[in-house]
């Protein structure tokens, strides 16, 4: 309203050249105010059995009208037209605890692409509904009891100093330290850095930094593509059997399922380079 | 996944362009796996991997003679280390309350 007041005042004394470009200009304004939409679908699991779980609801909290949708015979669900931004999604299947999802970022060149697990609810009674809210100190693994910590890639972009590095990122938790101006090595409780473990997919990994050096767990620069992560763990003790030649820590590192629906591109470029990715499913 | 990366740094005087010293040095590393999940009841899964590695670094460097006539070889290494991995882990749920994980882990280091 503000601009085309603007362009009605200066129709008296500009020529129609310049209330064109001005009206151009209102038209682009008007372009980019219009609402961005993005797809959020995943796949929902039984984190015990690994069996898809059927009849899972998902809301979009907060939404209204009231968006949500089931999880099929194969566990994936599907919202569709969610506005870009960060959006909070409840998960409740009968039988399971609810999963509470505070901070997803919905952006607009990416669908969002989540890969749930939800645990029996063992304290679950008839007409009693128990919620609970997820743990930031829980992990992913449920055989680790204390000591771990499950880490988002987002996070690796928003710690301070941690320039995409989940080493860097770590270094920042309680009982790790590491040298901001070197090599992301780690010492966890006083333990040397070459007992970290790095597991990627579940898989035992060579160190995954550049310039890495003979037995070394670190590097001055990560290996690791943020943009190909999805949530991962970090152990500072205490590790589940599975990782057994673990000394002092343990980077669990998943990577991210790919969007198996649409291609879609990435880029980005800052002061310790650039990286690029592609993604969509296999036309045979 | 794998990666390569190389330095070379050179230590030089910026007023004459004398060169004191050069160290070049290299990484690498490479991995390759597959992995597989097999659930067979509903209580029981079984999840193994079996996976190939490798890294390695190697760098040369140099330093000035002692008569300042140029420079030699002074320190010289060469490192790579393999490795083969594999592992199978049944997961198996009594109940509710309790589930029971065993399994076993082969690993083979070969260094040279």
């Amino acid at each position: 309203m503000l601009l085309q007041n603007v362009v009605l005042g200066m129709k008296q004394t500009f020529d129609m050249k310049h209330i064109l470009a001005l009206s151009f200009l209102l038209f682009l304004a008007t372009g980019f105010s219009q609402e961005l939409n993005q797809t959020v679908r995943g796949t929902i699991i039984d984190f015990d059995t690994k069996v898809p779980i059927y009849g899972a609801k998902v809301i979009l909290v907060n939404s209204s009208p009231i968006k949500g949708s089931i999880s099929d015979e194969n566990g994936d669900f599907k919202l569709e037209n969610v506005g870009i931004g960060r959006v909070q999604l409840q998960v409740t299947a009968m039988g399971y605890q609810d999963i509470f999802l505070p901070n997803i970022l919905v952006e607009s060149g990416k669908e969002t692409v989540l890969n749930l697990e939800m645990t029996s609810d063992i304290q679950k009674v008839e007409e009693v509904k128990v919620s609970a809210r997820k743990d930031k100190s829980e992990s992913l693994n449920k055989m680790a009891a204390v000591s771990a910590k499950t880490f988002t890639v987002e996070e690796t972009n928003r710690y301070a100093g941690s320039l995409n590095d989940p080493a860097r990122m770590v270094s920042g938790f309680a009982g790790v330290t590491g040298n901001p101006e070197g090599d992301n090595d780690i010492v966890v409780r006083g333990n040397s850095p070459r007992g970290i473990l790095w597991r990627l997919d579940g898989i035992d990994i060579p160190n995954p930094n550049h310039f890495a050096s003979t037995g070394a767990t670190g590097g001055p620069i990560s290996a690791l593509n943020g943009a190909m992560l999805a949530n991962s763990d970090f152990f500072s003790g205490a590790f589940a059997p599975e990782y057994g030649n673990a000394l002092s820590g343990v980077f669990d590192v998943n990577l991210r399922k790919g969007n198996n629906e649409r291609r879609e591109y990435s880029f980005s470029a800052g002061i310790i380079g650039i990286d690029g990715t592609v993604e969509g499913p296999f036309n045979f | 996944m794998g990666g390569i990366s190389s330095i070379d740094q050179t230590d030089q005087d910026d007023e004459s362009g004398y060169i004191y010293s050069k160290y070049t040095f290299g990484a690498s590393m490479g991995m390759v796996g597959l992995k597989h999940s097999y659930i067979v009841s509903p209580k029981l899964y079984i999840k193994s991997y079996i996976s190939a590695s490798t890294a390695g670094n190697a760098g040369e460097g140099q330093w000035q003679k002692s008569d300042s006539t140029g420079l030699f070889i002074s320190e010289r290494d060469n490192y790579r280390d393999h490795q083969w991995k594999a592992q199978l882990i049944a997961n198996y749920k009594i109940n509710q309350k309790n589930l029971i994980q065993g399994g076993v882990t082969y690993t083979r280091f070969l260094y040279n």
